[in-house]
């Protein structure tokens, strides 16, 4: 119990860690479940609608009409059957209401208690006899209100109101709805216009007519029972079989009553014709009378009109003479006219001429002043050309000075370097002995120094000698004084001291000489040196010259170079003056040359004047003349103007003659019409009278025929589906349940892919803790289960929000959506049925169900340890495209990427291809659906039935009618082409199966190509009927399984089989037709075809015209009924309308499907590729780039998904089409071109939305997923 | 007073200092729980040196990379990487940041699967300013033969070093690695951590690498410890070893 506890809490906070997935789950079950059980529900809801708006007024379960009318014995005998709950007589005619500008047909019907309840909008039921309650819309159409007069009258020819009704204006007192008509649609009638306008409802008092029209009843134990139901068609069957049984019986009891009663008329009627015939004969003998007078009159007013006729021959031949002269006054007026014009063109050009001329001139003096001024400036130039001449002079005596001094320049610069060369000889030998020199002296100065020394160490000696001499002098002084002295010892004392004193002299003497050697040695050392000195003050010398020559060089060179720069300069300057010499001479020759142009100009223009003057001459001579000639003209036409009033005068006289006499005619011609009138009224009355006569005897005769041949009265028992809305409604119900049978398939289709993949990629994620649970130790069972357990939980709350929501809510739309066609239905009832909740539910769950426990079974299987691991990333893989290489080089970086992506993720790839085909799809599908059924309205009336009324003439009426009427045709400007048409409705059958279809026979085979295509509908190939076979239209080949050459049965009411080859099929796509030639038709009836209609091509087809076109012809006798190809084209427009609510509904949902597909699939997308996504990040790729990388695979893959769904969408409205059709047409098998594009622009729209929206996804993306490991 | 601080040391770092961080301080919020996870970090490293920020589990290494990688923002302080406070930058500047001036090497390489080893090198400098040549930076790290394969088709110490590539190629201002061997084995996180410090000494760039591994410090010019969000030293190594001579 813990464990289960732990896995719950966790199995909680799955859901709402992971509420994206969770809720993707759960909306695309809600759409998948609300399709499904929506659309589904929609036909029952719309049945369950319509069932209990018919329970509520009672509507009748059947209705009993009888051919001769119904009495209240019959109620009564019908009110005995078992079953039968209620019995309500009623009687019911059309009528026209007299209003200004129209006359709607009005539907009477009796005011019942029980059956048939109408529901009052406005104002209470009739009460009175002469108090209405009309239809609503009727009211709004014809712009009455309650309260209003309503005044009516019969349509029918010679029929007047008062047999019919008791009171023929009625009060409005209330208004409201029948159940009889739950749609606009209010039927055809025989009268007016043959559109029903709107019902009526009287009590039955308001009615003269003694025979009930119909019989309402309702059956017990039907209204349990939904109206459209096998249960329902079974009780009423059952009392109508029982009502047939009785039938027979009744309509004897009937045929008796009025064979009596219509004897007892004939007889009376009798009487009245003998009467009428005595009157006529009286009448007859007066007017003969009348003419023998009028006879006389006539004569008399002969002679006056031949006296009047000579006169005027007389005149007539004065006034062809004045005519003449006036023709030729007006050509000579003319001509004059055609001089002056000249004239003034001469003048024109004259004066064209002189400002030419001025011009001219003016050109001649500009020309005259370039001239003079050009002549100036060559002076000029000369000029300039002297003083550059002077100047070249010059410089050239420059230039030869300057070579002067070069010259002696360069005679000095030779001298120098002479005596340069023999200082450096001189210096050159010096150089030895200095050299010798400079080598010697350091030894004699070693020699010098030597002596010194020696000379230092004598004068030390001599120092030492001294010293020792005074010493000794010292001592003998001493001794000398002292008395103790031994004279020995001063002795010896003066012995040392001569001894000392000649040692001095020695050394004076060797001092002495090597003094003086000493000096010697001094000198020569210094004489040397000064030698030395004296070479070198003359060699610096001689470099100083030599750098002074070189100096002196350089500076020549440059002069040189100059003057030789001066020279060429010079010489450029003069050929530049030779050149300008020369065009100066050009200029000048070209002078010349202008002023001898310019001479002649003057000579030309001199002559032009000239001629000018001329001309101007001529022209005022010429005007003159014509002055002239205009002045002769006048008189003339004076002339002519008097003629005129003279005859003018003889005119009047004439015309007095005439007037006496036309007055005289005017008295003889009222008198012969008063007579003719007379006559007229006579042969009219009497022709009528006649006519009556016969007719009457006729209608005797045929009355007595009639009553002699007499049939037994048949009854009609009819149940509902004989009320048009009842029909058409089940109908449109049905088309609807046969589109909500492929619709929900897709939605559910995706849904469960969506599922599959959804729960993949959480168990993928969840790998590494169901790796852990199971190393854990927990049973698959309790891992798996919360996998499930996510999914049932998302697919069951998903289904119940679908259902519920799916079966409220589309219902509802799609019936309002209807409801513009049905705008009587009151109540719109959705409830949610077990059945298509349970199912849905069901389905979604278990679809979901098994895509969670397949994801994880394959997890399951893993061993813990293998789970624990991150699954190895998907490799990178090369693919097919890499080996084409010259595509693959050409790609970019980031397409070879996207490229390698789409291919990567296979799973991915064909989701999103399915999910955007599925969008695609279903959009084409929508738009695909409109052009198919406005394909019926363009084709059939643009292409096919392409005339524009039918006139049906009454089947009874005689033959000199219908040749009225064909006259009538014929003569009418605004028929472009008729044709006479037999149609009528015939079975046609094959192979055991049979169809009603309208046969067509036409009286000119040529001329019917103008009034219906007879073409295949993909090849466009045209045929023409033969004499052999038939062509049927190709629903109905479809419908009995019938090609070209088979043999197929007509049968006509109950007569018997007659057997015809179908020659072809052609395009057709409303109702069905069997064409065929009046030779086939005889061949099969035995008798040539009596036209009953004719078929016009009018100029026009605007609503005003037709509706006089058919007042028209209406009025004509023989005329049943016109009616319009556009009126039927306007009420497939109205179902057009009502497509247009489905459409949306489409495109609604495609859209959803698109966005809740391609997010989820993103969303995976982008979860299963976090990591790599944030280090894009990381890298530095800007959000834009980072979105990039990703919907450059979206849109590749929009891209073929689009084009998947192409195809997929061609196939399903195929498929939709040919389900949804009914048996009565053919929906149009093309989709428009624009309808592709639709689809492709809001499939595109759908897959931009979310990639927007994922953008900011992206853009939140946290780039520290980068860092976490792989999971 | 404090801008002036801020100047001068604005001034300091423009000499040879590439990264400053000074007072980065980062808070997460986790619902109640209130997690300072820079709490004032401060530090520099200098141009071409070889940095290690080492610390433990949740001591604020990541913030520290993630801010200086342009990856996330600080709350406070500033963040001076080539003379550019970029704790000022917008997202769309801190993108032009991370995409011209960082090179980044992650744990777990994050090579995109689908794109062969040239490919995601390419990936890198198709859109960078003045990149290196994908194919030669991919020889400069060995992979001259592989460079044709998928990342499943190598291993980890061949996909890291593509990574490395990818991040060189860019031709970056610094290279930061996270924990760049912490999926690797020994002896090829020893090779990385090899190729990463040969490419900071031959080619004069300067690479942060974050890890917990305190054993890898030796061989770093600088050591950089974290702890709670503080830095606890800032170490210059003055003698750093091969990585050869290192053991874990």
């Amino acid at each position: 119990m813990k464990k289960k506890h732990v896995l719950i809490k966790d199995f909680f906070r799955e859901v709402k860690k992971s509420r994206n997935r969770f809720l993707s789950i759960l909306v695309i079950v809600v759409l998948g479940v609300a399709f499904f059980s929506g659309i589904r529900a929609t036909s029952p809801d719309m049945e369950l609608s319509a069932d209990i708006y018919y329970d509520d007024a009672n509507l009748m379960d059947i209705r009993v009409l009888g051919t001769l009318g119904l009495t209240d014995d019959d109620v009564s005998e019908l009110e005995k059957i078992p079953g039968v709950k209620t019995v309500e007589p009623s009687y019911s005619m059309d009528v026209l209401c007299r209003m200004e500008d129209s006359q709607p047909v009005l539907h009477l019907m009796t005011l019942t208690k029980e059956l048939n309840q109408v529901d009052v909008k406005e104002g209470r039921l009739p009460e009175k006899a002469d108090e209405i309650f009309v239809d609503q819309d009727f009211l709004k159409e014809y712009d009455y209100k309650v309260g209003d007069t309503i005044e009516v009258f019969s349509g029918e020819e010679g029929t007047d109101i008062s047999e019919m009704l008791s009171v023929s204006q009625f009060t409005i007192v209330g208004a409201g709805t029948s159940p009889f008509y739950l749609s606009l649609d209010r039927g055809t009638s025989t009268i007016g216009d043959g559109t029903v306008g709107g019902f009526g409802v009287i009590p039955s008092e308001s009615f003269s007519s003694e025979a009930y029209t119909e019989i309402y009843l309702s059956v017990e134990k039907a209204e349990e029972e939904l109206c459209y139901g096998d249960a329902y068609e079974n009780v009423v069957e059952t009392v109508k079989n029982r009502i047939e049984e009785i039938s027979e019986e009744q309509c004897e009891i009937r045929y008796a009553d009025i064979k009596a009663d219509s004897q007892e008329e004939i007889d009376q009627a009798k009487q009245e014709i003998a009467d009428g015939k005595q009157e006529l004969e009286d009448a007859r003998i007066q007017l003969e009378d009348g003419e023998a007078q009028l006879e006389e009159g006539k004569n008399q007013l002969q002679e006056k009109e031949e006296e009047l006729e000579n006169g005027k021959n007389t005149l007539e031949s004065e006034r062809a003479r004045l005519e003449e002269g006036k023709v030729q006054l007006a050509d000579a007026r003319k001509e004059l006219e055609n001089q002056a014009a000249v004239l003034n063109q001469k003048k024109a050009e004259l004066e064209a001429g002189k400002q030419e001329l001025a011009a001219q001139e003016q050109k001649l003096q500009t020309g005259l002043t370039q001239l003079e001024e050009g002549e100036q400036q060559i002076e000029a130039g000369e000029e300039q050309i002297r003083a550059a001449e002077q100047q070249i002079q010059i410089k050239e005596q420059e230039i030869l000075l300057g070579e002067q001094n070069i010259q002696q320049g360069e005679q000095e610069l030779a001298e120098g370097k002479q005596k340069l060369e023999e200082t450096r000889r001189q210096l050159e030998a010096m150089a030895e002995q200095v050299e010798d020199y400079r080598q010697k002296l350091p030894v004699m100065q070693e020699q010098l120094n030597q002596m010194q020394t020696e000379l230092d160490g004598h004068y030390e000696t001599l120092g030492g000698y001294e010293q020792k001499l005074e010493q000794f002098q010292k001592e003998y002084e001493e001794a000398l004084q002292n008395p103790d002295a031994e004279e020995s010892y001063i002795k010896e004392l003066e012995n040392k001291i001569k001894e000392a004193q000649g040692n001095i002299a020695d050394i004076n003497e060797l001092i002495t000489s090597l003094q003086d050697r000493h000096d010697a040695l001094q000198k020569n050392i210094h004489q040397i040196q000064q030698e030395i000195q004296r070479y070198d003050t003359a060699v610096e010398e001689l470099r100083k010259g030599e750098e002074q020559i070189a100096g002196q060089e350089q500076l020549l060179a440059q002069s040189r170079q100059s003057m030789e720069e001066g020279k060429e300069l010079l010489l450029e300057a003069k050929t530049e003056l030779e050149q300008k010499k020369i065009q100066l001479e050009q200029s000048k020759a070209e002078i010349l040359l202008t002023r001898e142009q310019l001479n002649e100009g003057r000579k030309q223009l001199e002559e032009a004047r000239q001629q000018l003057a001329v001309g101007e001459q001529q022209l005022i001579q010429g005007e003159q003349q014509l002055e002239s000639a205009r002045q002769l003209l006048e008189s003339e036409g004076k002339q002519i103007t008097e003629g005129e009033s003279q005859l003018a005068a003889s005119m009047e006289t004439i015309e007095e003659g005439e007037q006496q006499i036309a007055t005289a005619r005017e008295t003889l011609e009222t008198q012969e019409q008063e007579l003719q009138k007379a006559k007229e009224e006579f042969d009219q009355e009497s022709l009528t009278a006649q006519d009556e006569i016969s007719e009457g005897e006729e209608q005797i005769a045929e009355g007595q025929k009639e009553l002699d041949e007499l049939e037994i009265p048949t009854w009609y028992i009819l149940g509902r589906d004989s009320i048009q809305t009842y029909v058409e409604y089940e109908q449109d119900s049905q088309r609807i349940e046969a589109i909500g049978k492929v619709f929900p398939a897709i939605f559910f289709l995706v849904a469960a892919l969506i599922c599959l993949t959804t729960m993949t990629r959480m168990v993928e994620e969840n790998r590494t803790q169901i790796g852990t649970l199971k190393a854990l130790g927990y049973s698959k069972a309790a891992i798996a289960a919360k996998y499930l357990f996510y999914a049932l939980f998302a697919s069951l709350v998903g289904s119940v929000i679908g259902f519920i929501g799916g079966q409220l809510v589309l219902p509802v739309i799609i019936i309002k959506a209807y409801g513009i066609l049905y705008n009587n239905l009151p109540v719109i009832q959705a409830p949610v049925y077990a059945g298509y909740s349970i199912s849905s539910t069901a389905l979604a769950v278990g679809i979901t169900v098994l895509a969670a426990g397949f994801s994880c079974n394959r997890e399951l299987k893993s061993v813990p340890a293998t789970l624990m691991r991150p699954e190895a990333p998907k490799s990178g893989k090369r693919i097919l495209l890499e080996k084409v290489s010259f595509i693959w080089k050409r790609l970019s970086f980031s397409n070879k990427a996207t490229a390698r992506n789409l291919f990567r993720y296979k799973k991915r790839f064909f989701m999103t291809v399915l999910g955007i085909g599925g969008c695609m799809g279903l959009l084409m599908v929508g738009f695909g659906l409109r052009d198919s059924i406005m394909a019926i309205g363009e084709k059939q009336f643009g292409e096919i039935r392409i005339y524009s009324a039918t006139i049906s003439l009454d089947m009874e009426n005689s033959q000199e009618e219908r040749k009225h009427v064909l006259e009538a045709v014929k003569d009418d400007s605004e028929v472009e082409n008729w044709i006479e048409a037999l149609e009528s409705s015939i079975d046609v059958g094959y192979n055991g199966q049979e169809r009603s279809s309208y046969m067509v026979v036409v009286s000119d085979l040529d001329k019917f190509k103008q009034f219906v295509t007879l073409q295949d509908r993909k090849s466009k190939e045209v045929y023409e009927l033969d004499d052999e076979g038939v062509i049927i239209t190709e629903k109905l080949a479809k419908l009995l399984d019938v090609k070209a050459g088979d043999t197929i049965y007509l049968k006509d009411g109950d007569s018997k089989q007659m057997e015809v080859t179908v020659s072809h099929v052609v395009e057709n796509y409303f109702y069905h037709y069997v064409y065929m030639s009046p030779a086939v038709y005889e061949k099969l009836y035995g008798e040539p075809p009596t036209y009953t209609e004719i078929f016009t091509v009018n100029k026009d087809d605007t609503e005003a015209f037709e509706e006089t076109f058919q007042t028209r012809y209406m009025d004509l006798p023989g005329v049943l009924n016109v009616s319009f190809l556009s009126t039927v084209n306007e009420r497939i427009s109205d179902m057009l309308r009502s497509m247009d609510a489905v459409i949306y509904v489409i495109v609604i949902a495609a859209g959803l499907l698109a966005f809740v597909v391609l997010y989820n699939l993103n969303n995976i997308n982008i979860s299963e590729r976090r990591r790599e996504l944030a280090t894009l990040k990381v890298l530095g790729f800007y959000d834009k780039e980072v979105s990039q990388y990703v919907f450059r695979e979206n849109i590749v893959l929009t891209l073929i998904g689009s084009m998947v769904g192409v195809v997929f969408g061609l196939i399903l409205h195929r498929f939709v089409i040919l389900t949804a059709e009914v048996d009565l047409m053919m929906f149009g098998r093309n989709i428009k071109f624009m309808s592709f594009c639709y689809s492709i622009l809001l499939t595109f729209l759908f897959s931009f939305l979310v990639n927007l929206f994922m953008h900011f996804k992206l853009k939140k993306l946290d780039m520290v997923e980068s860092m976490k490991s792989v999971e | 007073m404090e801008r002036a601080t801020v100047f001068t040391v604005v001034k300091v770092s423009c000499m040879s200092e590439i990264v400053t961080m000074k007072d980065v301080t980062k808070i997460y919020h986790m619902g109640e729980v209130e997690i300072r996870a820079a709490d004032g970090i401060t530090f520099s490293i200098e141009k071409g040196e070889f940095a290690v920020v080492v610390g433990p589990s949740g001591a604020g290494k990541t913030t520290v990379l993630n801010i200086l990688g342009g990856m996330d923002t600080c709350d406070s302080g500033t963040v001076l990487v080539d003379g550019k406070d970029i704790s000022s930058y917008g997202s769309r500047q801190l993108t032009a940041y991370r995409r011209d001036e960082i090179g980044f090497v992650f744990q777990f390489y994050n090579l995109v699967q689908n794109l062969t080893a040239l490919e995601n090198v390419e990936l890198a400098t198709q859109i960078c300013k003045n990149p290196l040549d994908a194919e030669t930076v991919l020889e400069d790290v060995g992979l001259r033969e592989r460079k044709m394969n998928f990342p499943a088709q190598l291993s980890g110490g061949e996909q890291q070093r593509v990574a490395i590539a990818r991040a060189l190629a860019k031709n970056p201002k610094l290279l930061l690695c996270d924990e760049p061997t912490g999926a690797l084995d020994y002896l090829t996180g020893k090779a990385i951590l090899k190729l990463l410090q040969d490419t900071c000494h031959e080619k004069g760039m300067t690479v942060i690498v974050i890890t917990h591994n305190t054993a890898i410090t030796p061989m770093a010019d600088r050591v950089i410890k974290i702890k709670n969000g503080q830095v606890k030293s800032s170490v210059v190594n003055e003698h750093p070893v091969s990585v050869e001579q290192i053991e874990w």
